[in-house]
């Protein structure tokens, strides 16, 4: 199987098939346009993104290469949390700094089914949380006045279930 | 002397990387005023040192790093002065240089030997609170003046010192101050910058061993320190585009939550976009007109299609929760029975066996006209815009215009009572007693087809524009082509009169006295289901995007799914009503069923519960009657009355829209 090497920000360099690295639509766009498939010495430069970064994102692409393409229909709006894999979950058992910086590669490396899924994670963090535990959960300051607080909880108070 | 000349110990160890003592009488003697004590050659605490200790704050790293690098050049004065409270001051302050530029940069702390007890040598026996400490660049700091004070403090300061020896042999331990960052323990510094000093592999092992000492509850102190730094406030500090692709996948409820977290996150949880989806999910096309009233038009600065979303919910509470207003109450027709009801655009019609229609404002509840001319009880009648048509007793179809209350046409034909029509464009399809249903043109009048076949009564129609379906007490469901009149289909299989229909172009729908409810496809005419489970007639149905809702004499209401055949709900219960289910309604959310017993009850689609009564009429169960039901999204029209004159004959309309404050409604 071919193998294309990814070297990270701080200069780690991962083998990896190109099976895997074309989960990564950038390097997939990258490895077609160059025609790089059969170089197996080149190394691609991550800039982006770290060693241990890196290696989480390599470990899902690796978990995940069988998954079927995700396909954007506009008619079918995946805003569901609750459908995040048992793998998935465990692998995004994370602190918050790793799921950021995966989000960021993720995106950068245009990694869909990824992005997605740590996306999810991030509003599982936020959903069913009052305002105050929500400010708990990520180390956010309160910037409203008094004032401005007690409009903003007017303002979006309708939806308080019975 | 005025001052004594008390370096910092500490500052001296940072420079030379090691702990030096001080015998206690270098403490206990200190030397004259010598500013050039601080830039002897060695920076090691001569006999002028005092046993002072400067303890510097973490965040001040960067001026220490200054004043010590001054300190080293030889640049630092030092005085120290004793002032009213016996704190020794020491102010360090830069020397002008000749030939370099003038730097200002002072520093002064304050030490203070609280302890009558120490022990030579070792200076942890030493209550020396460093009161206060400042490092600051600024033009001509003055360093303190020496008092008179001074002089008697530091001889104070002297005597403790002396008077300790006597009584040094038997140390007692003072009781340690509480450390205040303004206040914190003498060797911490030195601590620190040992740690500072370190590899990266000798901080982790300090580490381990520190935390392999620590009290389980210095440890989760030492958690809830670190936990923040492995937070991130992912709204605010994610780009745009991937913070808003995570409130995408919020709950509204929660996105209503995260606006109130902070300013960052309140922008993006109002973004439009992120709202016209939640509306889209929600079932709201479009952001809905702005209405004129001025009293609506609070929080304007709100995404119109967050504003569309919270009025919707607002609304949707009002149905389910909130204390129900008083209805508006529109009295006519006598004690007449009003036998059909048509709702839109805040125009109510009401028709009656007293010969009449009435047309009244839902929103003011006035009767606008009353439409007189039918010589028959009215039972049938259609609405669409500024049209009315209504069929009577007297076989006669007639045309009114809403606004003038004036009879445009009357259409003739029919030669028995004219029991049911069905409106669509400018044609209408009338059904009779006498077994033929006619299709007019309502705009002139004309009369276009005559569909004959059925061998009874035809008591319902539906028509799509394109086919027309009967249902008549022959038993028989009859699709028809109008243009040319033939019968495409004779739907067979009700055992008995056929009393409601509902058609979607693809489905028909029949509802029967036989208890049963059949599924028919209209192009091929064959039986898909017959839904079995009701006990009587069913009188009423409404059937949208493949789930009908079927009322029945039995007092039950039920919601199938007509793909499957299957009976999703049975809105039943001990909250059921009393006796026969006289018409219904639903939406996406809601099921409203009005009944002979008195009552108008909203259920819950989708889980089949019974929510509440909307109406609950003082006659009900002694003759109060509600005939008909309509509503639309934010109110309820009702036909109510009775046969045995319990119940007065009227209109009740009840309004579920946001308050008239203009404010969205709280629920409790």
């Amino acid at each position: 199987m071919p193998q294309i090497k990814l070297q990270s920000s701080d200069g780690e360099v991962f083998p990896i098939d190109v099976e895997i690295a074309k989960m990564s639509t950038t390097l997939k766009t990258m490895l077609e346009d160059l025609g790089m498939e059969d170089d197996d010495d080149e190394i691609v430069p991550l800039p982006n993104v770290n060693a241990a970064i890196l290696r989480k994102v390599l470990e899902w692409c690796t978990a995940h290469r069988h998954d079927p393409p995700i396909v954007d229909d506009p008619n079918i709006l995946d805003t569901r949390t609750n459908n995040i894999t048992c793998w998935d979950a465990e692998f995004l058992k994370v602190d918050q700094g790793t799921l950021f910086e995966l989000i960021l590669a993720a995106n950068y490396l245009d990694i869909r089914g990824l992005l997605d899924v740590a996306c999810k994670s991030v509003a599982t963090l936020i959903s069913g949380k009052t305002p105050e535990d929500i400010r708990k959960t990520f180390n956010i300051k309160n910037d409203f006045t008094p004032e401005e607080e007690e409009e903003i909880r007017k303002e979006n108070e309708c939806c308080a279930e019975k | 002397m005025a001052k004594a000349c008390q370096p910092n110990e500490n500052l001296f160890d940072d420079i030379c990387g090691s702990k030096k003592e001080i015998s206690k009488q270098d403490c206990a003697s200190p030397s004259p005023t010598d500013t050039d004590c601080l830039i002897d050659s060695e920076r090691i605490p001569g006999p002028s040192q005092g046993p002072l200790e400067a303890v510097f704050f973490n965040e001040h790293e960067d001026n220490l790093e200054k004043a010590l690098f001054f300190n080293e050049l030889g640049l630092i004065e030092e005085n120290c002065e004793n002032d009213s409270n016996n704190e020794n001051w020491v102010d360090l302050k830069v020397k002008h240089v000749s030939g370099l530029p003038e730097i200002n940069l002072s520093a002064s702390f304050c030490t203070t030997p609280k302890s009558s007890l120490y022990k030579r040598h070792d200076f942890s026996y030493f209550d020396r609170s460093v009161k206060k400490r400042k490092l600051e660049c600024n033009n001509g700091c003055p360093n303190k003046k020496s008092t008179s004070e001074d002089k008697d403090s530091t001889s104070d300061y002297n005597n403790t010192q002396n008077s300790s020896k006597g009584i040094g042999a038997t140390p007692q331990r003072c009781w340690p101050t509480i450390p205040t960052k303004d206040n914190p323990p003498p060797e911490l510094s030195n601590w620190l910058s040992q740690f500072v000093r370190w590899s990266n592999a000798e901080r982790l092992m300090a580490l381990n061993e520190l935390i392999a000492r620590c009290e389980p509850t210095q440890v989760r102190h030492m958690m809830q320190v670190i936990e923040p730094q492995f937070q991130r406030d992912f709204i605010s500090l994610l780009p745009k585009e991937l913070a808003l692709k995570v409130l995408s996948f919020l709950e509204p409820r929660d996105l209503l939550r995260a606006a109130q977290t902070c300013h960052s996150w309140r922008i993006l949880a109002d973004d439009n976009l992120l709202w016209k989806e939640k509306c889209k999910e929600a079932g709201i096309e479009e952001i809905p007109r702005r209405r004129s009233s001025p009293r609506t038009m609070v929080r304007t600065h709100l995404s119109p299609w967050k504003a569309a979303f919270m009025r919707q919910h607002a609304i949707e509470m009002n149905w389910r929760y909130k204390p129900i207003r008083t209805p508006k109450m529109l009295k006519g027709h006598d004690d007449h029975v009003i036998t059909c009801l048509q709702f839109s655009d805040n125009k109510i019609v009401s028709g009656s066996d007293d010969n009449t229609l009435k047309v009244w404002s839902a929103v003011t509840g006035k009767c606008l006209r009353t439409l007189v001319g039918h010589t028959g009880g009215v039972w049938s009648s259609q609405m669409s815009g500024n049209i009315i048509i209504s069929g009577s007793t007297d076989r006669t179809l007639k045309v009114w215009d809403a606004e003038s209350g004036v009879c445009r046409h009357t259409l003739f034909g029919h030669t028995s009572t004219v029991r049911c029509m069905h409106l669509h464009g400018m044609r209408v399809v009338s059904g009779s007693r006498d077994a033929t249903l006619r299709v007019w043109n309502i705009e002139t009048g004309q009369f276009l087809h005559v569909l004959v076949g059925h061998r009874a009564a035809v008591r319902c129609v539906q028509y799509d524009g394109r086919l027309v379906v009967s249902g008549a007490y022959d038993y028989m469901v009859k699709v028809w082509r109008p243009e040319t009149e033939e019968c495409l289909h004779t739907l067979e299989g009700h055992m008995n009169r056929v009393y409601s229909l509902q058609f979607d172009g693809i489905h028909v729908v029949s509802g029967s006295l036989d208890t049963s409810i059949r599924v028919w496809e209209v192009e091929t005419g064959e039986c898909k289901h017959t839904l079995m489970g009701h006990q009587s007639l069913t009188s009423g149905m409404e059937l949208r995007n493949n789930i009908l809702v079927s009322g029945n004499a039995d007092s039950t209401v039920k919601v199938w799914d007509i793909l499957t055949g299957q009976c999703l709900q049975t809105l039943s219960g001990p909250h059921k009503h009393q006796s026969a289910v006289t018409c219904l309604q639903f939406n996406s959310k809601f099921v409203i069923t009005s009944s002979d017993d008195g009552t108008v009850k909203l259920w819950d689609l989708k889980t089949g519960e019974f929510i509440r009564n909307l109406v609950a009429l003082d006659s009900g169960g002694s003759g109060g009657v509600v005939w008909r039901i309509k509503a639309n999204e934010t109110k309820l029209v009702c036909a109510v009355g009775s046969r045995n004159g319990t119940e007065e004959t009227k209109l009740l309309v009840l309004d579920f829209d946001m308050d008239s404050n203009g404010g969205i409604l709280i629920t409790r």
